[in-house]
């Protein structure tokens, strides 16, 4: 369903290159809840960038459902951002002029669905998420759980195959962290693919299978997050595999 | 359906920042202000003033200047007007469907009723053809006859204006009026006909109304009336009597003729020059062979009624639109990179980088429409100052719809120029860029 070859990103300046990512090569299937971890600056925002379409790898290739989207032209990237991929962001990533119903419509604004249409899928959407009676407020008068509640309604809205998480309980308690878990975790099992970034241990764990990242490189262990840690001791005895 | 989308976000997003969005309609209005004052007095000047006929009306030039040097010493320039033996040669041809001489006089006026004091009214001598020539409309009465030309009588169209005067407005054909202590019977009322120019008769005063009197040609020999407007001679020549004025090389008069088609044309030119090379048998004439029918357009460049001054305020004009313009490229870059975050949400959730160009540029263009509309305001202010420092300029002075239009339609199409770089590059890097500013 989604599957990265070779992947690599460079970011130039003038005086350094620097390699965000090395070669990655990743298979994930439909259905499947990824965590990717590593430590800071190890290249997973990067990599979540690139597996949502945000930005585009310096080389390598890189398949979803079967399409090579790597050199695609921008608005059919757009299209297929729009239409398969949702995102959920650890600064929620909500648009501050516009209150949650608004915020939840905007995809779906460019989705071309009519007012009908839209309306419909909003409401299922908050519904699931329980913020259906905070519909007219700006995102700067909800909590940050509230928030993150409003942004997942707004990916999940637009129905997508793949749920790309970035920290998505970054921001919160951990009360509202696991109530955000639990829904990810719910959605997954609705049949959404989910790729969830993250460096909490115990996140990690929940998901079936994690994905490390170090200096951008992938290593792929088959195994939850904090069993791998330990697996890991020494750290130098630890295999990195491309999967 | 998108596009109602972006209008709701260009209203929101200008209303959100009041402070920044007065700014650049207030630039965009500025520079349209400056402009279409400028340019709706140029347009008004320069535009055709009688377009359904402007290319088949001719004024008629003929070279009688000094055979040693050209006329105001340019090779490329011709006697402004005629002498009136030339004039009186020419009239008559029966070529040109129609044609007439003129040339301005002026008359003090003596109304029967004692009410009403004396007043000078400006007089256009022509003949008989001049207001079916130049679509003059009348409201009582119509042109003298082919005779009275003729016989130089003492006939005269009034003006409307001048009616209203003297006769409230009422009938006042066959009636009498005293011009310069001479009893001339009224045969028409003109209507309201006031073109932007006095484009007939460039060479005096174009700005003014239209004349209040009207009357033959022939007048001016018959009663050896002083002619108005300018008078020269190459010659040095006694003129002492009015039959020396009439006899000399002195040019004042000016003859048009209306040539419907080609045919027309080729055969008065023909006929034109053949006068010509006989005069100059006669020992006239003696310049190289140069006689030209000017229509409407060629007459008003030929008279430079848009000097160069002119030219250079206008390009100052839409130099200072091109600064507002610049203001305004800096204001919006400012404003649209301040929102480049929400601009990354938005290409995270779909937009395409065409469809937030195209959002930003809705709301470019709502600027520019407010900017617009406000320029018109800026406009009318203008065109009041110009009729206050320059009354001549009174009748260019003004908008009509097709400016209105034109002044909205530049500040939308300025703001969109204007607005199109800070549109694009608000979406010029991938949209991950972007989420990492927020």
């Amino acid at each position: 369903m989604l599957k990265m070859q070779n992947l690599r990103s460079v970011y130039r300046s003038d005086l350094v290159e620097t390699h965000a990512l090395r070669d990655v090569n990743l298979e994930v299937e439909a259905g499947e809840f990824i965590a990717v971890t590593g430590p800071s600056g190890s290249g997973k925002t990067t990599f979540l960038n690139i597996a949502g379409l945000l930005d585009t790898a310096t080389s390598g290739d890189y398949f979803l459902e079967g399409q090579n989207v790597s050199q695609l032209k921008d608005n059919v990237r757009s299209k297929i951002r729009n239409e398969k991929i949702g995102f959920i962001f650890q600064s929620f990533n909500l648009i501050p002029e516009l209150n949650i119903y608004e915020n939840i419509e905007v995809p779906l604004r460019y989705r071309g669905f009519n007012g009908r249409q839209r309306r419909q899928r909003i409401v299922q959407a908050m519904e699931l998420v329980g913020i259906a009676s905070r519909s007219k407020h700006l995102p700067a008068q909800l909590s940050g759980g509230q928030q993150q509640r409003a942004a997942i309604a707004r990916a999940l809205s637009g129905e997508p195959r793949f749920l790309l998480a970035d920290e998505p309980t970054g921001n919160l308690d951990s009360l509202m962290a696991r109530q955000v878990m639990e829904l990810l975790e719910t959605i997954n099992q609705q049949g959404t693919t989910v790729i969830m970034v993250t460096h909490d241990p115990e996140l990690a764990r929940r998901a079936k299978r994690n994905v490390q990242l170090l200096d951008g490189e992938v290593s792929d262990m088959q195994q939850p997050y904090a069993a791998s840690l330990r697996a890991a001791q020494p750290p130098q005895t630890q295999q990195r595999t491309s999967v | 359906m998108l596009l109602r989308y972006y209008l709701l976000l260009a209203s929101q997003s200008l209303r959100q920042a009041p402070g920044i969005t007065a700014l650049v309609v207030v630039a965009m209005a500025l520079g349209i202000g400056v402009s279409m004052t400028i340019f709706s007095t140029w347009h008004l000047m320069s535009a055709d003033p009688i377009p359904e006929k402007s290319k088949q009306l001719f004024r008629v030039y003929i070279d009688s200047w000094n055979p040693e040097s050209p006329f105001e010493g340019d090779p490329n320039k011709l006697p402004y007007d005629l002498t009136f033996r030339d004039t009186n040669a020419i009239l008559g041809s029966g070529i040109p469907l129609r044609e007439v001489a003129m040339n301005k006089s002026g008359f003090v006026v003596r109304p029967e009723s004692a009410e009403i004091k004396a007043m000078y009214a400006d007089a256009l001598l022509t003949g008989r053809d001049f207001f079916a020539m130049f679509n003059v409309p009348f409201i009582y009465g119509g042109t003298w006859s082919k005779q009275d030309d003729k016989q130089a009588s003492p006939v005269v169209v009034i003006s409307q204006s001048l009616n209203d005067k003297l006769f409230a407005g009422a009938n006042s054909v066959g009636k009498t009026l005293s011009l310069d202590n001479r009893s001339y019977t009224i045969v028409g009322v003109r209507g309201h006909w006031n073109p932007s120019l006095r484009f007939y008769d460039l060479e005096n005063d174009f700005m003014k109304e239209s004349d209040d009197i009207y009357g033959p040609f022939s007048l001016f020999a018959a009663y050896e009336l002083k002619p108005n407007g300018n008078t020269r001679s190459w010659k040095r020549e006694e003129i002492n009597t009015y039959s020396d004025l009439l006899a000399s090389e002195v040019i004042w008069p000016s003859v048009w003729v209306e040539l419907v088609n080609k045919q027309q044309k080729q055969a008065y030119q023909q006929w034109l020059d053949a006068y010509v090379v006989e005069q100059k048998k006669l020992g006239r004439l003696q310049r190289p062979l140069n006689n030209q029918l000017k229509n409407v357009a060629e007459y008003m460049e030929y008279k430079e009624v848009i000097d160069n001054d002119t030219r250079v305020m206008l390009l100052i004009g839409f130099l200072f639109l091109l600064v507002c313009m610049v203001n305004t490229t800096g204001l919006l870059l400012a404003r649209f990179l301040g929102k480049s975050p929400v601009v990354g949400i938005r290409r995270a959730l779909g937009a395409s980088r065409g469809q937030v160009i195209l959002q930003h540029l809705v709301e470019v263009a709502l600027v520019g429409a407010l900017g617009g509309l406000l320029g018109l305001a800026m406009t009318l202010l203008g065109l009041e100052l110009i009729k206050l420092l320059w009354p001549e300029l009174q009748s260019f002075a003004r908008l009509n719809p097709g400016l209105i239009l034109m002044a909205l339609g530049l500040s939308v199409t300025a703001a969109l120029i204007a607005g199109f770089y800070p549109a694009w590059r608000v979406c010029r890097q991938a949209p991950a860029f972007y989420l990492k500013l927020k």
